[in-house]
């Protein structure tokens, strides 16, 4: 406040984020994963699919350093491919939510009155849906693969940013600002656009951080109980699903999907933590 | 004087941490409190003077509040040194509190006699019976009737000033030494106010209590106060006798607060203009009232605004008072069609702007403006400077992504603020720089007509007079139209030609503004005006 030069939010948030310790660890081990997925053709000792027949259920070793498994697949490179798809599982399904998410919520709480009353009580009906018969209708209708779980997943989860975003817009529209803005001759859909929804950005990139995760522990999941991607796909739900036969003589099948789950899920989380207080969303 | 008095206070310093550094809110703070003797302790906000009672009280939070050094003796014991349980026995038994807002400082959820009862019972160790019969004894001191009955009721059942008779209440009930008033009638009205501070005045006499009475309103403290304490920055820039601070200041900085009370009226007489820019005729304004809940099926409308008519000439600046409630700010955005209007006409320069469309609006609306109450809140936290003002002008066509920086330095001259704050968020400024900004985007547009809503009640009296002193500029300047809302008739006096006075939603009284204050005609104007605080008192 102090320092005279013009502090935008993002840049308040930066400055506070930087001096979060978890936060920055989070961040960086998000950073990592992303990385890893993004170059995961140039980083991985091996191809996706390239079977050693001369290793098979091998331990970690120089030539494989996580081993192999049952084909003789490295696991190190089935791994850094399966975040490619658990992370664009995650990302493409909370794009979609958001998306989805904030212009129904926003249009709702913009709108108010019987308009709002019927979209919310649509919420609740899609809300107290069971998701996983919601998840296994689409995947009979679409079939099981990618598109199947984004479609199902995106569906289940938009309708949390729809009520976050619905709030914060009833509450940020009674604010004095808002009616300045009213006042000043601008018409509804620019106050909305300018005035109100610029300061939902943090809710959302919050709820945003807490929804990743969980999508990509759903993924994991589904794919686990044979509802999700179907294996050669290499997910880490996949990989963890075939290594949990084999875990008792050969653990490190299951270890590598687990932590990488693990640290991911938990890097978000406290990268969440960091951006609501940094953000000071309540 | 040769006895010790009760409260005396040296050298005391409360300090906070925060991200910017250690911000030093008192700062060595030094003074006395006698037995029955009434302190004022005046100052702007943030000058440390509820920080300096809340130290006093043990009530810092801590971190980030330290404190860096001082003592505070109260009765032969220092308060900072006493362990927490001590201190317990003290505070709101010996040294009591009553806070600003009575809106809050009550638990909803409790009936009040559970929140009279509950000090008599930790400090008196009454039991609940006796502790009931004193709690209503002490509602019926502080002047609430049919206290036997009322005792049992919610905090919600009771109106702004009866609450704070509440507090009181609690606050005297275990008959303290020191009672601690902070800004006890600034959330009330004036004519509350004055029943609150007569009813502190009393009880003080009758019981010989000391009163630490905090407050940015001079006037209140004059009427009030044996001695007086002036705060400024975490210190204490002036204390003595009531008189003497109000007759003969010492320090410039009192001098200060003195000329900026705002009294008597603009030098200029008004220029009587017959052309009428806005014609209200018979405008009503309804909120529906859903107290009753969805499920119920009686809906009475609560008229905020009852067939209010008056006319408003250009160049005019009408001004309109009214306590909280009475629709005074409801009729100034219904003007602007900012609510929905019920019944009745606003013709705006000929034309009648009830049930006009957007589409035809929008052109009218660059030509009538709003300055709000509250400038913390009615600048767009996410907006610099820049942004603010220029988005009106490139809206409304009135300026071309060219010409527009230069239009909002010049729109930053005329308000008064610093060409190089132009890239500066809201919140990197103060209150007042805040209602320049706010005002810079009012009249940007160039409007004719300009609705202002207690624009200067959240500011600090120094500040206060500056931002009159801008309006009052910019009126002349840019030949403007103006309606001022304000609950205070010593401003509206200040800037006003004419005055409206409202109550419970209708007009009440249209007078030229001295002849009101000279000559009011209605009941209720006589009442408000009587009500009015003035330093005058102590003056002359």
């Amino acid at each position: 406040m102090s320092d005279g030069n013009a502090r935008s939010f993002w840049a308040r948030t930066w400055s506070r984020l930087k001096k979060d310790r978890r936060a920055v660890i989070g961040a960086a081990v998000v950073g990592t994963v992303s990385l890893c997925a993004l170059l995961a053709p140039a980083l991985s000792p091996y191809s996706e699919g390239f079977q050693d027949a001369a290793a098979l259920l091998q331990g970690p070793s120089w030539t494989h350093l996580l081993g192999t498994d049952q084909l003789g697949r490295d696991l190190l490179s089935r791994t850094l491919y399966g975040a490619r798809v658990s992370m664009a599982v995650a990302l493409v399904t909370s794009a979609i939510a958001v998306l989805l998410g904030t212009a129904l919520g926003a249009f709702s709480g913009w709108v108010g009155g019987r308009v709002d009353n019927l979209l919310m009580r649509g919420v609740d009906v899609v809300y107290s849906f069971p998701d996983l018969l919601l998840i296994i209708l689409i995947s009979v209708v679409v079939g099981q693969g990618p598109l199947g779980i984004i479609l199902s997943l995106s569906l289940v989860s938009w309708v949390t940013v729809a009520r976050v975003v619905r709030g914060e817009v009833l509450s940020i529209k009674r604010r004095p600002f808002v009616e300045a803005a009213r006042a000043l001759g601008f018409p509804p859909t620019r106050v909305l656009l300018r005035h109100v929804l610029p300061h939902t950005v943090a809710p959302i990139v919050v709820t945003l951080t807490f929804r990743i995760p969980s999508v990509i522990l759903a993924e994991s999941t589904l794919s686990f109980i044979g509802l999700g991607l179907q294996p050669p796909a290499s997910s880490w739900g996949v990989l963890a699903s075939s290594g949990w036969s084999a875990m008792a003589f050969h653990p490190h099948l299951i270890l590598s999907p687990a932590v990488a789950i693990f640290m991911t899920i938990l890097a978000f989380n406290l990268l969440g933590d960091g951006l609501r207080d940094a953000m000071e969303v309540q | 004087m040769a006895e010790q008095p009760l409260l005396q206070i040296e050298g005391l310093r409360t300090h906070f941490r925060t991200d910017d550094g250690v911000v030093r809110a008192v700062d060595g703070v030094s003074y006395s409190v006698g037995r029955g003797e009434c302190v004022g302790v005046v100052g702007e906000s943030g000058s440390g003077k509820s920080v300096t009672q809340i130290t006093l009280m043990g009530l810092i939070p801590m971190p980030p509040g330290f404190i860096a050094g001082g003592t505070i003796m109260f009765d032969g014991q220092d308060l900072l040194k006493l362990k927490p349980r001590e201190l317990r026995k003290i505070r709101g038994n010996r040294i009591s509190m009553i806070w600003q807002d009575p809106m809050t400082s009550l638990n909803p959820f409790l009936k009040i006699s559970r929140q009279l009862i509950e000090p008599l019972m930790v400090h008196k160790g009454l039991d609940k019976a006796s502790a009931k019969l004193k709690a209503i004894e002490m509602l019926e001191k502080v002047g609430i009737p049919g206290a036997a009955d009322r005792v049992d009721q919610y905090p919600h059942q009771f109106s702004g000033g009866m609450r704070q008779r509440v507090m009181i209440a609690i606050a005297l009930s275990c008959e303290p030494d020191i009672l601690i008033a902070d800004e006890p009638t600034t959330a009330l009205d004036v004519t509350i106010q004055a029943q609150i501070l007569s009813l502190i005045k009393a009880l003080q006499k009758r019981r010989n209590i000391a009163v630490i009475f905090i407050s940015h309103d001079l006037a209140v403290v004059a009427g009030l106060a044996d001695r007086v304490a002036v705060m400024k920055e975490g210190r204490i820039v002036e204390t003595g006798p009531v008189n003497d601070i109000f007759q003969k200041p010492r320090s410039d900085y009192t001098r200060t607060l003195l000329a900026s009370i705002p009294s008597g009226s603009k030098s200029h007489p008004p220029q009587p203009s017959d052309q009428p820019l806005l014609q209200i005729d018979r405008l009503t304004t309804c909120f529906a009232d859903n107290s009753g809940g969805w499920l119920s099926r009686q809906k009475a409308d609560k008229k905020a605004v009852n067939e209010v008519s008056l006319t408003i000439q250009r160049g005019e600046i009408l001004g309109l008072v009214g306590e909280s409630g009475s629709g005074k700010s409801t009729l100034g955005r219904s003007i602007l069609q900012l609510v929905p209007v019920t019944r009745g006409s606003v013709i705006f320069d000929g034309t009648d702007l009830v049930g006009l469309r957007q589409k035809r609006m929008t052109p009218l609306r660059r030509r009538m403006q709003m300055i709000f109450q509250d400038p913390y809140a009615s600048l767009n936290p996410r907006m610099t400077v820049f942004d603010c003002l220029a988005e009106p002008l490139l809206y409304h066509g009135l300026a071309t992504r060219k010409t527009v920086t230069a239009q909002v330095l010049a729109l930053m001259d005329d308000v008064g603020l610093a060409r190089t704050a132009i890239r500066k968020y809201p919140h990197e400024f103060s209150g007042g720089q805040r209602q320049r900004i706010a005002i810079g985007r009012a009249i940007a547009t160039k409007p004719e007509l300009i609705i202002a809503d207690e624009p200067v009640s959240a500011l600090d009296v120094t500040i206060q007079a500056q931002i009159l002193a801008l309006i009052l500029a910019l009126v002349e300047k840019h030949n403007l139209t103006m309606l001022f809302i304000s609950h205070d008739l010593s401003v509206v006096r200040y800037i006003a030609d004419r005055i409206a006075v409202m109550h419970r939603g209708e007009l009440v009284e249209m007078a030229e503004t001295e002849s009101l204050f000279v000559n009011p005609q209605h009941v209720y104007s006589r009442k408000l005006l009587s009500a009015i605080p003035t330093p005058t008192t102590a003056q002359t």
